[in-house]
């Protein structure tokens, strides 16, 4: 049971650790996808911006051209133009590209470059507007502004070709990452279905288990019930059914004595009188055995019971014992508890009354005392009797069983068995604390946590 | 049966299946100062059959008192009981109810079948004695019955 529950708990914790990294990976790709959806539009902008840059240079140089080979100014137009846009527009461009230090780098020589093109394109300006033609060709014909566009173009389209090729490479990861997104969807789907699947499958078989185990238990209780009810049956009916026999025999011996009592001899009449002594005797080892059996049987539903009262109530059904005795019982105040109180009477009655039969040769002096245990009253039932040899205590809780011959102390030998079996009933348990010749203390229990009855079957 | 002229002895009808239950009544019922004329019944049917006059018993006395054990033969004691006490010509004949049975429902049932009374057969000799003429005392001169109930 205890594998299979750190088992259940694995499952489960895998199973939901898998969900939460399926959520987790989906996430992870759904971002990079949305990034690098970003990023394509940004390095579209850098790379317009670069175009932009390198058109407008390409304008201010056309521009220049223009007014070089004719000398009207209006062809400057685009050349001022450009003059007055570029530094804006590398400046656009190198926010844009804040979060790329080559980039930057690169943009620097960039800038470099156009400010020293756009330089030399003045100084020709310059040239044709205060020299002539002649001057400014002089000019161009001495090569640097042609190197210089070369180098820009060169460099923007290096710059381009950078741009793009860490876009591509951030497109190629967002795919392979979209694409892994399913597969782990899948995968961790059926491990996770599998593993709930599992535990699914331990819980039900814990279910069964535990079940099958109550219902063998219930069983078993039942048919120990069972068992128990029918002896107990047996034990009254059989009691029940030997009363008749036995009255017979009882009365027509008696019928017989009365009726032939001067037509008999002594012996005759010695065995009359064994026949119904035996009869007697039988009958009350019957309505012993009968007692016994109905403290199962026959008991009461439990109720508030004040065993003080009761107490008193058995104490006086012995006041005849009492007397003849000389017996002093004293109690102390007994508490209010859960019981069958008709049961509790009997009890007492038969523990007192045990304990005047056994009495020593003083007087008896008995002493009912009760205290608290945890979850439980215990009772005690002292005397100054004989006591009783530890070796016996627990035989004379045992039906039938006598540690005196009958001539000495009377009896059947159940009292005991039948306070035994109320106190079992009571879920409580009955003991003796004693040494020969010097008293004995019968103890018993009663938890309170105890509001039903450990009955057999009602009988109907 | 002791028969004075002039004076109808008292009718009892016994239904009992144990014959040394039956001598015993008879013994007891012998010692009695009232003279009666017991039939005996050894079980419910015939008992019935007896009260209703029906076949053999087509002469049958109509009793004055009826002892009825519980446990019997064919027909049970409770049974002969109910039908005695649910039958108009027959409900007012007390019966007492004899038996060995001390149990709480035998009584409590019995009564409920409307039982004149209940008694425990004592397994001591003179107490049965005792409680026979008890009953003959008690039900045969003390109490006062419907005239109806005399055949």
């Amino acid at each position: 049971m205890a594998i299979g529950k750190r088992a259940l708990i694995v499952g489960l914790l895998s199973a939901l650790g898998i969900i939460l990294l399926i959520q987790w990976v989906s996430y992870r790709a759904t971002q990079q996808l949305v990034e690098t959806s970003e990023a394509v539009a940004h390095s579209q902008r850098v790379l317009t911006q670069l175009e932009e840059i390198v058109i407008q240079v390409q304008d201010a140089q056309r521009g220049q051209r223009g007014f070089v080979i004719t000398g009207d100014e209006s062809y400057l137009e685009p050349f001022h133009r450009g003059n007055d846009r570029i530094p804006q527009e590398i400046a656009d461009l190198r926010q844009l590209t804040s979060d790329d230090p080559l980039l930057q780098h690169q943009l620097q020589q960039l800038d470099i470059l156009i400010n020293s093109a756009r330089a030399e394109f003045r100084q020709i300006v310059d040239a044709r507007r205060n020299s002539g033609f002649r001057a400014a060709q002089q000019v161009v014909l001495s090569g640097e502004g042609k190197q210089a566009m070369d180098d820009i173009r060169r460099l923007a389209t290096q710059m381009k070709s950078q741009v793009q090729a860490s876009l591509d490479q951030r497109e190629r990861a967002a795919r392979t990452a979209a694409a892994r997104v399913p597969l782990v969807m899948l995968g961790g789907t059926a491990v996770s279905f599998s593993l709930l699947l599992a535990v699914f499958y331990l819980l039900n078989r814990e279910i069964a288990q535990r079940r099958a185990a109550e219902e063998a238990v219930a069983r078993h209780a039942q048919e120990l019930a069972r068992s128990n009810a029918e002896l107990e049956q047996f034990a009254y009916v059989a009691s029940h059914d030997l009363q008749e026999p036995l009255r017979m025999v009882a009365s027509y011996t008696q019928l017989l004595a009365r009726r032939y009592r001067d037509k008999l001899d002594a012996d005759a009449h010695d065995f009359i009188a064994f026949a119904a002594d035996g009869a007697t005797r039988m009958q009350t080892l019957i309505n012993d055995l009968l007692a016994y059996s109905r403290v199962g049987t026959r008991g009461l539903p439990f109720g508030e019971t004040e065993s003080d009262a009761i107490c008193g109530e058995a104490i006086n059904n012995l006041q005849k014992a009492v007397e003849e005795t000389g017996a002093v019982v004293t109690r102390a105040p007994l508490p209010r508890l859960v019981a069958d109180p008709s049961q509790l009477r009997q009890l007492f009655q038969n523990l007192i009354s045990n304990a005047i039969k056994f009495r020593g040769p003083e007087p008896p002096r008995i002493h009912v005392g009760a205290g608290r245990n945890t979850n439980e009253w215990l009772f005690s039932v002292r005397d100054n009797g004989i006591g009783i040899d530890p070796e016996h205590a627990q035989r004379i809780f045992v039906l039938f069983q006598r540690l005196h011959n009958r001539a000495e102390y009377p009896g059947t030998g159940i009292g005991l068995a039948i306070c035994k079996k109320i106190v079992e009933r009571h879920g409580g348990r009955i003991w003796v604390e004693s040494q020969p010749g010097s008293g004995a203390a019968f103890c018993f229990s009663l938890p309170d946590s105890h509001p039903q009855p450990f009955d057999t079957k009602e009988r109907k | 049966m002791m028969r004075e002229p002039g004076v109808k002895p008292i009718e009892i009808l016994l239904v009992e299946d144990n014959p040394g239950d039956v001598r015993l009544t008879l013994e007891a019922l012998k010692e009695g100062k009232v003279r009666n004329n017991m039939s005996v019944v050894p079980d419910g049917v015939e008992a019935l059959a007896f009260l209703r006059r029906q076949g053999k018993y087509s002469e049958a006395p109509r009793p004055d008192l009826i002892l009825l054990d519980l446990n019997l033969p064919k027909k049970d004691g409770r049974e002969v009981l109910g039908e005695i006490k649910q039958d108009e010509a027959l409900k007012r004949i007390p019966v007492v109810v004899l038996t060995t049975s001390k149990a709480e429902e035998d009584i409590l049932r019995s009564y409920d079948l409307y039982a004149n009374c209940y008694i425990t057969k004592p397994v001591d000799l003179e107490r049965f004695f005792t409680v026979v003429k008890s009953i003959e005392d008690f039900w045969l001169t003390v109490v006062k019955l419907p005239l109806d109930s005399k055949a």
